[in-house]
């Protein structure tokens, strides 16, 4: 008698039926969507109540195997479409997931404007270090002097200290973790979900077919390994000490868990001060009642 | 039509419609002179149309040639289709005002002038080498009255404590004392406007009244008037008016969806000219379930819109031209997820930067074609200010019922000028319905298809968050049932073909048209949007001349209306005058082969003029 098969508790959150999915082997994507699971699973959120927005690239497939209400948006624009819909319902979580060039380069004005609002919208960046479909271009956290195929010759230009940028910006929850801290970052993911506010999460991940791969760093695994090895949990640090370098140490943690009104408290709070009892504030309908 | 009769010491002579164009420096204050005679104006009851023309810049160097602000208005006891082609009366403030603005008044018409500011400073940077106001051409073509309002607004505040600046920045209230003294407009409400404008500053609101009684009584005592005008109320119909431009009626149409529909309305926007108005009245509406949203750019504008839209709000977004361009991605993504958004192009001069606070109409083919892939969408065409609340609302019922975005398109010219605007009642508005989907709709209850159509092709609309509904839409090619990505070519073929067909569908909303005049004949006026006033009233006067010719206008320009084709062949001529060079004449010929119009076209930032298109009309009848 064999013991009756148990289904994986996350299963249900995904998209069973769209798998297998488009990333490589050893890609750290799937590694972080199986850790945004566990913390539904964990943060014990109405799955009805929770939208998630993607932009474009690898990271941004991630829209498509969430059993959730979710929008494929265009490339860099996942955050201003999340805060259109935040403002439309407020009864919803809304969730941005998506890549380093989606929303450090293309999407990177939206950002820090989202941050500086404090959008009621948690952030989260798998950050693999280049463009992956296209096909491993360059992007503002491409450390010098990797190779990318738009820098043949190794990159050149300063990089992004991602937290750094969110917290100077205003955001209130600013955390980094890598592929390798799967409870870290599940157990983040979940307190984030809970939290209000701007929240950005970082989450180094390796791109194994473009970025080890051109740059001779091995496999999925080996990568995974050097994070092991090198990263140093440091919360609470200041952010301006975590930006990453080439091969070297990574500082991971929560960097800033703070409190601050978020842009739709801000708006009602001002109008109503402005306006008194002329101000009706907006009920999201939500959708249970939204029947005509 | 004139009659005289005798009040007091000046005849009072009646006229059917006056032109009237204030004109000054940027900082003279000539926008609120002329919007607050425009409003004396409409409380006297006349039909009026107006065209605030100033420049880009906030303020340009005093007394240069292209710091010259103007407004224009044009009020009648006749129905009043445009802000006037020559102004009656030019009311100029300085040399350089009178320099750009005199070749446009009336032969015999009235050139009211600020004399005192027609020093040898002002008339250098006009370009003047002698004083225009000692020329004595100038006196035998037009009725030449110089005030030197300068001294005459110091002497009405001798003692007043305000600084020399302060002081001559009231000047344009005496010129507007003067014009209501002119035409007959009871001083009261004005002095009301006053105390209200000022409230929080009484020594200026006690200076300007001051200033404008002591206009009103020069014209009065001065004994430089015979005799004054009055212009009686226009047979408007019965209801309350309020004066509206075209982006307050635009601000106030999606308002009233709000009120209309009970649902929110969320307009994601960033500021541009002459677009700006729109976010910023509907800024105000915070009683009216209106969410504004002002993003960091263009795209987050249009972006939040359509996650406003995804969410099941009623969303738009407005723009003008530049920021249109900024658009084009984010409005193939409304187009391919078949989302509810109504876009409002206030257009400008272009390309580029182009001719900012300008009018023109050269975003037509844009608005119809610019997107890339194959991306119709339903476009619809404010034709005056007072419209554009209608398109407004029209627009947003075309996009909830059809689950299309749609592009509204109106001018600087609509957006600025303004009109006497009829306060529909509640029940005169049109029925608006918004449907979201609750259940699953396939596989007897057990599944939700985001893109099984109903027999018009129209998708359903299901929110976020409704149990059992859970979906994802996006950017990249569907599948034409689940809505899951597609990459099939022969899927993506089907739905190319279907979001196309459901963009013809709306047909049966798009009225037909209605020819003014008869149902054939020599020419045919054809116009669309901003220029529906001048060219209604190049076709009034040329039928009265007896000449053959009947006008259409267009408000719908996709899907253009059923019987447009068979209307436009009954003519001899077609003949379309528009503000770019020749956008409509280039669709229709597409549209209609065989049917090859005559084109004018003017691009110079104006509206067209109907003295001139009656003139380019008779020279090819």
């Amino acid at each position: 008698m064999s013991a009756p098969v148990k289904e994986n508790p996350v299963n249900k959150y995904l998209r069973m039926e769209r798998m297998p999915s488009i990333w490589c082997p050893g890609c750290g994507i799937g590694t972080t969507v199986n850790c945004f699971a566990r913390a539904l699973d964990e943060s014990k959120i109405p799955l009805d109540n929770l939208a998630v927005v993607s932009g474009i690239g690898c990271t941004g497939r991630v829209a498509g195997y969430l059993n959730v209400d979710s929008f494929h948006t265009t490339h860099g624009r996942a955050i201003p479409f999340a805060t259109g819909l935040q403002l439309a319902r407020p009864d919803l979580k809304v969730v941005v997931y998506s890549g380093d060039g989606d929303l450090s380069a293309i999407g990177g004005n939206h950002f820090i404007h989202a941050a500086r609002r404090n959008a009621d919208l948690l952030v989260v960046m798998v950050n693999n270090f280049t463009y992956g479909m296209t096909g491993g271009q360059v992007t503002p956290t491409t450390f010098r002097p990797a190779i990318a195929s738009t820098t043949p010759y190794g990159a050149f230009e300063q990089t992004f200290n991602m937290p750094m940028l969110a917290d100077s910006c205003g955001a209130v929850y600013v955390a980094r973790w890598t592929a390798y801290h799967v409870k870290q970052l599940a157990k983040s993911m979940a307190e984030a979900i809970n939290k209000r506010g701007f929240r950005f999460i970082e989450i180094a991940a390796p791109c194994p077919t473009l970025y080890l791969r051109r740059n001779k760093l091995g496999e999925g695994l080996d990568e995974m390994k050097f994070y092991k090895e090198k990263s140093v949990i440091r919360n609470g640090v200041d952010t301006r000490e975590v930006a990453l370098d080439y091969r070297k140490e990574i500082t991971v943690g929560k960097f800033v868990d703070r409190e601050r009104a978020t842009l739709e408290d801000a708006m009602d709070q001002r109008y109503k001060e402005a306006l008194g009892a002329k101000y009706v504030p907006y009920v999201s309908p939500g959708a249970a009642k939204s029947q005509a | 039509m004139s009659t005289q009769v005798s009040a007091g010491k000046h005849t009072v002579e009646q006229v059917e419609a006056v032109t009237i164009r204030f004109v000054g420096d940027s900082g003279d204050g000539m926008q609120l002179t002329g919007t607050e005679f425009t409003r004396a104006s409409a409380l006297a009851g006349n039909d009026l149309a107006t065209f605030p023309d100033y420049p880009a810049e906030i303020r340009a160097p005093a007394g240069s040639l292209y710091g010259v602000s103007g407004y224009q208005v044009n009020f009648g006891a006749r129905e009043i289709h445009t802000p006037g082609d020559a102004p009656d009366v030019l009311v100029a403030m300085n040399p350089a005002a009178l320099k750009t603005n005199l070749a446009d008044l009336k032969p015999g018409g009235m050139l009211l002038v600020n004399a005192g500011a027609f020093t040898a400073g002002n008339l250098e940077k006009a370009g003047y080498k002698t004083n225009p106001l000692e020329d004595a051409a100038l006196t035998q073509t037009y009725k030449l009255v110089p005030v030197d309002m300068n001294k005459l607004t110091e002497t009405a505040l001798a003692g007043s404590g305000l600084s020399s600046k302060e002081v001559a920045r009231c000047k344009n209230y005496f010129a507007l004392g003067l014009m209501y003294w002119l035409y007959s407009r009871p001083i009261e409400p004005q002095l009301e406007a006053i105390q209200r404008k000022f409230a929080k500053k009484p020594e200026f609101a006690s200076a300007n009244a001051a200033v404008f009684k002591a206009g009103h009584a020069y014209g009065e005592t001065s004994e430089v008037f015979y005799q004054r005008y009055q212009v009686p109320a226009s047979k408007l119909a019965a209801g309350t008016y309020r004066n509206v431009t075209g982006n307050f009626a635009t601000a106030l149409g999606f308002a009233t969806v709000a009120r209309l529909t009970g649902r929110q309305v969320f307009l994601g926007s960033y500021p541009i000219t002459p677009a700006t108005e729109i976010l910023q009245e509907m800024s105000y509406f915070k009683e009216h379930g209106v969410v504004t949203y002002q993003a960091e750019d263009e795209i987050a504008g249009i972006g939040s819109a359509i996650g406003a839209a995804f969410g099941g709000a009623l969303a738009c977004t407005s723009t003008s031209g530049p920021g249109l361009a900024l658009k084009t991605e984010m409005m193939g993504l409304a187009v391919i997820t078949e989302l509810p958004l109504v876009i409002v192009n206030v257009q400008r001069g272009g390309p580029s930067t182009g001719m900012p606070t300008k009018t023109e109409q050269a975003d037509l083919l844009m608005a119809l074609f610019g997107r890339h892939g194959e991306a119709p969408m339903p476009v619809l065409a404010a034709q005056s200010p007072a419209d554009c609340f209608w398109s407004a609302i029209e627009a947003m019922k075309i996009a909830t019922k059809w689950m299309t975005p749609v592009l509204l398109l109106t001018d600087g010219y609509l957006g600025n000028g303004s009109e006497p605007f009829k306060v529909p009642s509640l029940d005169e508005l049109p029925k608006l319905q918004v449907k979201y989907q609750t259940v699953p709709n396939y596989a007897d209850g057990a599944q939700y298809m985001p893109y099984l159509r109903d027999d018009k092709l129209v998708r359903p609309w299901a929110v976020p968050g409704t149990p059992g509904l859970e979906h994802r839409v996006g950017g990249l090619e569907k599948d034409s049932l689940s809505g899951m990505v597609s990459y099939d070519g022969m899927n993506h073929e089907r739905m190319v073909k279907t979001r196309a067909q459901k963009i013809r569908n709306v047909v049966e909303d798009v009225p037909d048209v209605e020819t003014f005049g008869a149902a054939s004949g020599d020419l045919l006026l054809v116009s669309w949007g901003g220029t529906f006033g001048a060219v209604r009233g190049a076709a009034e006067e040329l039928q009265a001349r007896g000449k053959a010719v009947s006008h259409v206008h267009l408000r719908w320009l996709n899907p253009l209306p059923k019987n447009l084709g068979e209307v436009l062949r009954r003519f001899k001529k077609v003949f379309v005058p528009e503000v770019n060079d020749g956008q409509l004449a280039f669709y229709l010929r597409g549209k209609f082969p065989g049917v090859d119009p005559l084109q004018f076209n003017r691009i110079n930032g104006k509206p067209i003029k109907i003295g001139e298109l009656v003139g380019k009309v008779l020279e090819v009848l």
